[in-house]
Parts: structure tokens; C-alpha cells; sequence
């Protein structure tokens, strides 16, 4: 009965088919979490201005912080990409992404 | 608790000003000069606040960040009040029934000259209540609550699209050629004023343009932020109208525009003659940084700009005072005041970008410097160009 009051488990990410997967944590950004754990995404502008840190969402919903419309292309959004930096995962998630220099 | 309180400097300098308006007379001009004996003075005498406070209570802040929205509220209701051949919304009654001191006979005594003072003070006021509210608010993307009244905030001086112009063109091309809101090397303030809230404002057009249709939306509908930005202004402007009549309605569209060029006046301070590769990431040497104690305290630190342009998620009480950054010439309103007497801002300026090329420019950036020199128009630019080997 209580574990209905107990927290939420935190969500998963698998990066690239799994080669990397961490625990996120409370309300993190999908770039945030990954750099915390070593994981080079490239980034610039970190507020969803540049879109070097796009990444393609395979499976999992997340919740997009700005609109990413604005720097996506069109062809970019129908194939599900997403910015790293804006996005914060509602559940499990897996994405794929052309991993930078450290 | 003192590090929550200090940033009360901003709403108690707000309440001076409506205070001072209030009074009319030549207490409009007493609050217009402590304005600025409070701030060049303060920042002169005080020195710089480079604390990193941790805040247990980050609410608290933001609750400071959104108080700005009753403030500048007041703020314009006295100003149109004062103003206004009607007691706005009685007003005046109702303050001198509560004080004792009679306002309505010092409005009558406050002449046409002195509206002029008026309008320069309250444009500078709305500009730091809402202009500087409006951009923190409305980097916080993640909090809807923020978003929405740093939206309202910004449409005090007809600028919402802020929000959008901001983020998705300044933060992406700062101090490149691309920006808006860079002012290049050897342009004058005044003109920054209207080609920056001009191209800005054509920019902030086109990228919801583009957005609305990647996503098939209309671009003349609901959905389009922008148009919905500038209709937040027409509201305010339609209730100043519908309180205070024609006199309140073009006084307060006056204040509104010197409050968006004196936003322009900072956007020109905090990155002039900057030059970078805008395929490279942004780093703290692109922005002007100053860490002025009375200046951060009552500008949320804004101050700290060289860090808020290299991470702009970062909210203001998480900003950290990069000592070794490019630094402007003074406080805020003390380069600012400088920024609005161009020979002595050139004078200035010169000594502190030729030291930026050397001691803080990639090799990259010194060419780009050389072309910026180039097109300068200013002979001492002009004749300094970098062997790049």
C-alpha cells in the first residue's frame, strides 16, 4: 500500500544500443547526465539555440524544455530527433548519438 | 540571510522611484540623480562581491525575480498618473487620504519640463525591473510559471519576442557578425538602438516563422508566439489607455521604447567589438564581465555575464564571478553612462579590446579583429592589424 507513496524509480538512458547506460537523476537533461558520467555528447549553447547536441530518440518519451522546432530541421524532427540539453526523460529512454572528443 | 536579502536592492530602488514620482516636482529629478549616485557612487566605493553563496532556498529567489511584476505595475500606474489630467484610478486621492501629504497639489505644480526628466527616469526603471527580470525568467525554460511572467515582464517595453530572439539568436551567435545584438567595433550606441531592436526584432520573426512551419502551423495563428508577444504590449498599452487616456497611453509607448533601447545601451556594453568563429563554442572571454557589488546586487547578476553566455542554463544565483574575464570599464550604470558619450566610450573601449586581442583572442579571432578593425571607421583600430603567422 505504500509503495504507491514511495518515489518513483529514476529513469534509465542507453546510449548508442547500450554501449553506455546510466541512472538519471530527478529532473536531469539527458546532456547534463551524460556528461556527468563521462559520456562526451557534443554541446555549445546548452540553452537549445545551436543544436550541436542533437541526438536521435529510438525508444522513450521525454519532455522537451524549448521548442526544438527551432533549430531541428524538418527532416530532423519527423525522425525523432531531440536536443540533449532540453530534454528530460520521462521514462526509460534510448537515444543515439555521434559521440565527440573528451 | 543576508545573501537572499541583498538582492532587495533591486525592489527597494523600484520603490524609491515610485516614491519619488509620487511627490512629483523636483522630486523626480532628487530620485532620477540618487539613481545614479547610488549605483556609479556604490560601485566605486564598494568594490566587487565575488561570493559564491550555496542557497538552500532557491524559491525564495525566484520569488524576488517575480515580485518585478507588481513593481513595475505600480511604477507604471504612478508615472501615467502623474502624467494624467485624471487621478488614475484615484490614485492620488487615495495617497494623500493615507499620507497626509497632498500629491495632487504637487502634480499640479509639476510642470511639462519636468516629464521630461519623468520619461527618462521611468524608461531607465522599466528596463531594470523588467528587462533584466524578463531575461532571467525567460532562460528558465524548464519553469512555465517563469516563462509566462518573464513574458509579461518584457512586454512592458513591447519586447515578449525577447524570449524568443534571445535564446535562439543572441546565445547561438554571440559576438559574431550574425548577432543582433553585438555591437561591431566602432559603432555608435544610439545607432545600436535601432539597428539592434530592429534586426532583432526581424530575427525573432523569421525563427518563428521557421518554427511554425517545420511544425505545419499557421504562421498568422494562435500558435505563433511572436505575433502573441506583440499583442501582450497592445493589452498594456489598451489598459493604460482605458485608466489614464490618451496623455497616460503615448506617455507610457514613450517610456516602453526608452526602456527597450536602454536595453539596448546593455546588450551594446556587454559584448562591443567582440569577435568569435560561430562554430565554436562560446567561452567566457566573449562577454564583457564586471563583478560591481552594488551594481550584481540590484541586477541579479546579470554582472557575471561571462559566465551566463558560456552556460546559459545556469540560473543567476549559480553564476560564478570569473575574475579573469574581460572586464568593462566600470559598474553597470557607470559603463552605461559612458556607452551614452560616445568620445569618451572610443577613448575607453580602445585600450581594453586592443588588450582582448592580445591577451584573450584566438589566432582565428585576431583575423577576424583585423577585419573588424578594418571597417571600424576609427583610426586607431584601423591602423592596428596582427600579423597572423
Amino acid at each position: 500500500m505504500f509503495a504507491l507513496f514511495s518515489a518513483k524509480p529514476t529513469p534509465k538512458l542507453s546510449v548508442n544500443a547500450g554501449t553506455h547506460i546510466l541512472n538519471l537523476e530527478r529532473k536531469e537533461t539527458i546532456l547534463l547526465a551524460a556528461l556527468r558520467a563521462g559520456i562526451p555528447i557534443s554541446n555549445n549553447c546548452r540553452v537549445g539555440a545551436c543544436a550541436i547536441c542533437k541526438c536521435k530518440l529510438i525508444k522513450g518519451k521525454v519532455q522537451e524544455l524549448t521548442e526544438s522546432a527551432y533549430v531541428l530541421s524538418e527532416v530532423e524532427l519527423d525522425q525523432g530527433y531531440i536536443l540533449a540539453c532540453q530534454s528530460v526523460p520521462k521514462s526509460d529512454v534510448e537515444i543515439e548519438v555521434l559521440l565527440g572528443e573528451k | 540571510m543576508f545573501d537572499y536579502l541583498k538582492f532587495s536592492c533591486f525592489h527597494l530602488s523600484g520603490l524609491l522611484t515610485i516614491i519619488t514620482i509620487s511627490l512629483g516636482v523636483g522630486y523626480i529629478s532628487i530620485g532620477f540623480l540618487l539613481f545614479f549616485v547610488v549605483y556609479v557612487g556604490g560601485d566605486w566605493l564598494f568594490g566587487d562581491d565575488i561570493s559564491e553563496p550555496e542557497y538552500q532556498y532557491p524559491a525564495l529567489l525566484t520569488w524576488q525575480l517575480w515580485l518585478a511584476l507588481p513593481i513595475i505595475c505600480m511604477l507604471v500606474l504612478v508615472s501615467v498618473w502623474q502624467v494624467s489630467s485624471v487621478d488614475v484610478l484615484n490614485y492620488g486621492s487615495a495617497i494623500t487620504d493615507l499620507t497626509g501629504i497632498d500629491i495632487n497639489a504637487a502634480k499640479e505644480a509639476t510642470s511639462a519640463g519636468q516629464y521630461w526628466v519623468l520619461a527618462g527616469f521611468v524608461g531607465l526603471s522599466i528596463s531594470i525591473l523588467g528587462t533584466l527580470t524578463g531575461h532571467e525568467l525567460t532562460h528558465r525554460t524548464w519553469d512555465p510559471a517563469s516563462m509566462l511572467i518573464g513574458r509579461w515582464l518584457l512586454a512592458f517595453t513591447f519586447d515578449a519576442n525577447f524570449s524568443i530572439e534571445h535564446v535562439y539568436g543572441h546565445h547561438r551567435y554571440v559576438s559574431t557578425k550574425e548577432d543582433p545584438a553585438t555591437a561591431p567595433r566602432g559603432r555608435n550606441v544610439y545607432a545600436h538602438m535601432f539597428i539592434s531592436t530592429f534586426k532583432g526584432n526581424i530575427s525573432a520573426w523569421k525563427l518563428e516563422r521557421a518554427r511554425l512551419l517545420k511544425k505545419r502551423q499557421g504562421v498568422f495563428s494562435y500558435h505563433n508566439v511572436a505575433i502573441r508577444g506583440f499583442l501582450m504590449s497592445a493589452v498594456i498599452v489598451a489598459l493604460v489607455f482605458f485608466v489614464a487616456g490618451w496623455e497616460g497611453a503615448i506617455f507610457f509607448a514613450i517610456t516602453a521604447t526608452l526602456g527597450k533601447f536602454s536595453l539596448e545601451v546593455v546588450n551594446f556594453i556587454e559584448h562591443y567589438g567582440m569577435v568569435r568563429n560561430p562554430e565554436l563554442p562560446v567561452q567566457p572571454r566573449h562577454s564583457w564581465n564586471t563583478n560591481k557589488r552594488i551594481s550584481s546586487w540590484a541586477m541579479f547578476n546579470l554582472t557575471r555575464h561571462s559566465h551566463h553566455h558560456a552556460q546559459g542554463e545556469v540560473p543567476f544565483h549559480k553564476l560564478k564571478p570569473y575574475r579573469d574575464a574581460p572586464m568593462m570599464i566600470g559598474g553597470y550604470l557607470t559603463t552605461y553612462v559612458v556607452a551614452l558619450i560616445p568620445p569618451l566610450w572610443n577613448k575607453l573601449m580602445l585600450p581594453k579590446l586592443l588588450e582582448w586581442d592580445q591577451k584573450y583572442a584566438s589566432k582565428e579571432e585576431r583575423e577576424l579583429a583585423n577585419e573588424a578593425n578594418k571597417k571600424s571607421g576609427i583610426k586607431a583600430f584601423e591602423q592596428t592589424q596582427y600579423s597572423i603567422s
